[in-house]
């Protein structure tokens, strides 16, 4: 099982080489994290719904730059 | 203790099927299942495989109308279980398909006016080293089939490429190239050939596109040095279209290019999840991508030297017709609430409170707190009485048992489904909204009635949302029939506070105590509900690495009834478990195959029931069954999308009670449901 296990390794190192990468220069944009934050706390005021229009277009700006958790 | 497929909420058959040809905006609900290949026959039409319909839909060259459908779920000639790529033959007219679970490939030959029938079946007899385990990529090279067998396992656990002659005699294979930084081959998915006699191979375990011959001899890419192509995000598959190379997911949501010589060149956006690129069969300036997640093959402008393909035709609508599922990721059994009967009217044990003791000498913060608690008490009595009468008799609201709630996240909504109701009732019925990237799912069960919430006995639902890391909390609003914001936490980041990719959430319901798989931070995350509604920050657990209490990639967390954590530590390969506190306590599990052992590749869900553990594992296609101490006791596996059979392609965030086990599959667009017999 030699291969699995190089690959396991060359995969750990490549998530720390991201994570570091991601400490030095964090690509998220943090004014739209700002913004969303802002909208949970009216939203969570007003009890409004959670389709929220401005919270989904907010979260809608995110999408494009998040690879998806797990895909085919 | 047995698994036994039950049967699946989520409807994946055509709402009207539609007679070919047919305009696809003449017929908004038809909708492909996770197309993956893509290529184009002589008569420059388009053919799609709809891996996840188990079917292959052949499209104009302008992608605008459907002209043929064929095929269906099964394990004759011409019917497929997972139809991955297609791969025309250089000069016949024969199209070639990846029947990926059926572990086989077939040759369909097609006339001008489609009439398609299929010619031979083969790699699925002979030797261990004749049969294929997992065909995905294709290609021709000198007149010969090469298959990129992703599941095929060699004495080092390494993948292979296949070799046929086209009528399918198996000839030889390459298990390892000869030059190449990384050991083998592990899960090719793609593959691809030059007119120079060389394999572009798709190297997905090593995250890099190989080059070599077909005797397996790395040929060195004059702008690396080496036989590789390296780094990528994702490496599942590799096209050549007019000397230049694409590789789809390169970078992230992005089409990576190089020359032939490996030189990068702008990278394409944007996409998302793209897994196939061909060329367009009338235009040099177009390609074809299908992206599987958005259930869309497209047609796009590339521009040279512009880093965007701009779509001019994107096929496939949204999947958003009554009862299907888009990207479902997520799953539990709840009530929305319970009959006003079984509202809890007394503070459960634990709970306890005595109303405005008097306090000699005079303490100002216990003071302070017990009047919190006194106005929870009373908020409590008041929003007893309010709802007890004036709750709408919702026929949306089951009083009676539990429902399948699934999160539905490509439609952003969740959704109700009976899990008593088989086959023909099993569909998902629309119901709440929710926003983009919402991902993970628990309901919180509190004892007694917290401030603020407008429908007593009912439970809170936690959110998880990858893409901006916050935690919504959600409850039910009895008079606008909706889930509302109740609270929220977290947000992206690394501070200890913050999240980055959360996934997997778990609440406890004695306690309040929420734990969530902050799988971008490699640890885990633990906030507390009070019983006055409010949420606080509690701590993190573990960071990364591969030592005891530390992760990679946590992505999903469970509780027993004793508030112990199961954590799936996913790159790790592992479970560990840590007490309510975060203390490690022991873990179990190492990585390797099987199905029926403790061994996992990708661990990505876990669930504890009162006496078990079950397990996602998930490039083993398996369900696995623990006691809490890890010792393994039976499964339930199969890759596939054989409809009625409980197969799996990308089981995600499992949900169980003590009687049924509910698994979503994102990318067949299902949740199958089985039941757990003691």
């Amino acid at each position: 099982m030699k291969i699995l296990e190089a690959a396991s390794q060359k995969k750990l190192q490549r998530l720390r080489d991201a994570q570091a990468r991601q400490g030095s220069s964090d690509t998220t944009d943090t004014k739209i994290i700002e913004e969303i934050e802002s909208l949970l706390h009216k939203a969570t005021l007003h009890q409004t719904s959670i389709s929220d229009k401005a919270l989904v277009e907010a979260h809608g700006k995110l999408h494009c730059k998040s690879t998806p958790p797990i895909a085919p | 203790m047995d698994i036994q497929y039950l049967h699946s909420i989520g409807s994946n058959a055509d709402p009207v099927a539609p007679k070919t040809p047919f305009i696809l905006t003449d017929h908004p609900s038809f909708t492909f299942n996770s197309p993956v290949g893509v290529c184009c026959d002589q008569f420059n039409r388009i053919w799609l495989a709809d891996t996840g319909n188990n079917r292959i839909v052949i499209l104009n060259s302008e992608m605008t109308k459907v002209v043929k459908i064929y095929g269906e779920a099964g394990k004759q000639p011409g019917q497929f279980n997972m139809p991955f790529r297609l791969c025309h033959h250089p000069e016949k007219r024969l199209i070639y398909v990846s029947d990926l679970a059926n572990r086989r490939i077939q040759i369909l030959k097609y006339g001008k006016n489609l009439a398609i029938s299929p010619v031979t079946v083969f790699g699925d007899t002979g030797s261990h080293r004749q049969r294929l385990e997992g065909p995905n990529g294709l290609t021709f090279i000198d007149g010969k089939l090469c298959v990129a067998d992703e599941f095929f396992v060699n004495a080092d656990g390494g993948g292979r490429i296949a070799i046929f002659s086209e009528t399918g005699e198996f000839l030889n294979d390459i298990q390892t190239i000869e030059g190449a930084t990384d050991p083998g081959l592990l899960w090719p998915q793609g593959i691809s050939s030059d007119n120079n006699g060389h394999l572009y191979i798709a190297n997905t375990g090593f995250y890099s596109i190989v080059r070599c011959d077909l005797s397996g001899k790395g040929v060195p890419f004059p702008a690396t040095g080496t036989p590789e192509i390296d780094d990528l995000e994702i490496s599942r598959d590799v096209s050549i279209i007019n000397d230049i190379l694409y590789v789809p997911g390169g970078s992230a949501n992005h089409i990576n290019r190089y020359t032939i010589d490996g030189q990068a060149l702008l990278p394409l956006g944007e996409f998302f999840a793209p897994i196939q690129v061909a060329a367009h069969p009338k235009s040099h300036q177009h390609i074809i991508v299908s992206e599987p997640i958005l259930a869309t093959v497209g047609r796009y402008l590339v521009v040279d030297n512009a880093p965007l393909a701009l779509p001019e035709q994107v096929s496939g609508p949204a999947r958003n017709n009554p009862g299907q599922l888009y990207f479902v990721t997520s799953a539990i059994t709840e009530t929305i609430r319970q009959s006003s009967d079984q509202v809890i009217k007394q503070p459960a044990s634990g709970f306890g409170f005595t109303p405005f003791p008097l306090y000699n000498p005079f303490n100002p913060i216990k003071w302070a707190v017990d009047s919190l608690n006194a106005w929870t008490q009373n908020w409590e009595q008041l929003a007893d009485n309010l709802f007890k009468g004036f709750l709408p008799d919702n026929p949306r609201v089951k009083n009676t048992h539990e429902d399948a709630w699934l999160l539905d996240s490509a439609n952003k909504q969740i959704k109700r489904a009976s899990i008593y109701e088989p086959y023909t009732e099993a569909k998902a019925e629309s119901l709440f909204p929710l926003i983009p990237g919402a991902l993970g799912v628990d309901a919180f069960h509190s004892p007694i009635v917290i401030p603020g919430q407008l429908a007593p006995g009912t439970a809170l639902f936690l959110v998880s949302n990858y893409l901006s890391g916050f935690v919504s909390i959600l409850q039910y609003n009895p008079y606008l029939d909706d889930l509302v914001h109740f609270s929220f936490f977290g947000g992206y980041g690394t501070a200890p506070w913050q999240l980055n990719k959360p996934q997997g959430i778990a609440v406890n319901d004695t306690t309040g105590d929420i734990y969530i798989a902050d799988s971008g931070n490699n640890r885990i995350s633990h906030w507390r509900i009070s019983k006055n509604g409010i949420i606080g920050f509690i701590d993190t657990y573990g960071k990364e690495g591969k030592g005891d209490g530390e992760f990679s990639g946590p992505s999903d967390v469970s509780l027993d009834p004793l508030g112990n954590i199961y954590i799936t530590d996913q790159m790790n390969n592992r479970i560990q478990v840590l007490s309510s506190k975060g203390q490690y306590l022991y873990q179990f599990g190492q990585q390797g195959y099987g199905t029926h052992n403790d061994n996992f590749l990708l661990p990505t869900s876990i669930q504890a029931t009162d006496k078990h553990l079950i397990v996602n594992d998930l490039v083993n296609r398996s369900l696995k069954v623990f006691t809490h101490k890890g010792h393994y006791i039976d499964s339930f596996s199969g890759l596939g999308a054989m409809p009625n059979t409980g197969q799996l392609w990308m089981p995600y965030l499992l949900h169980a009670n003590s009687e049924t086990l509910i698994v979503p599959d994102c990318a067949t667009n299902q949740a199958h449901l089985y039941s757990i017999s003691q």
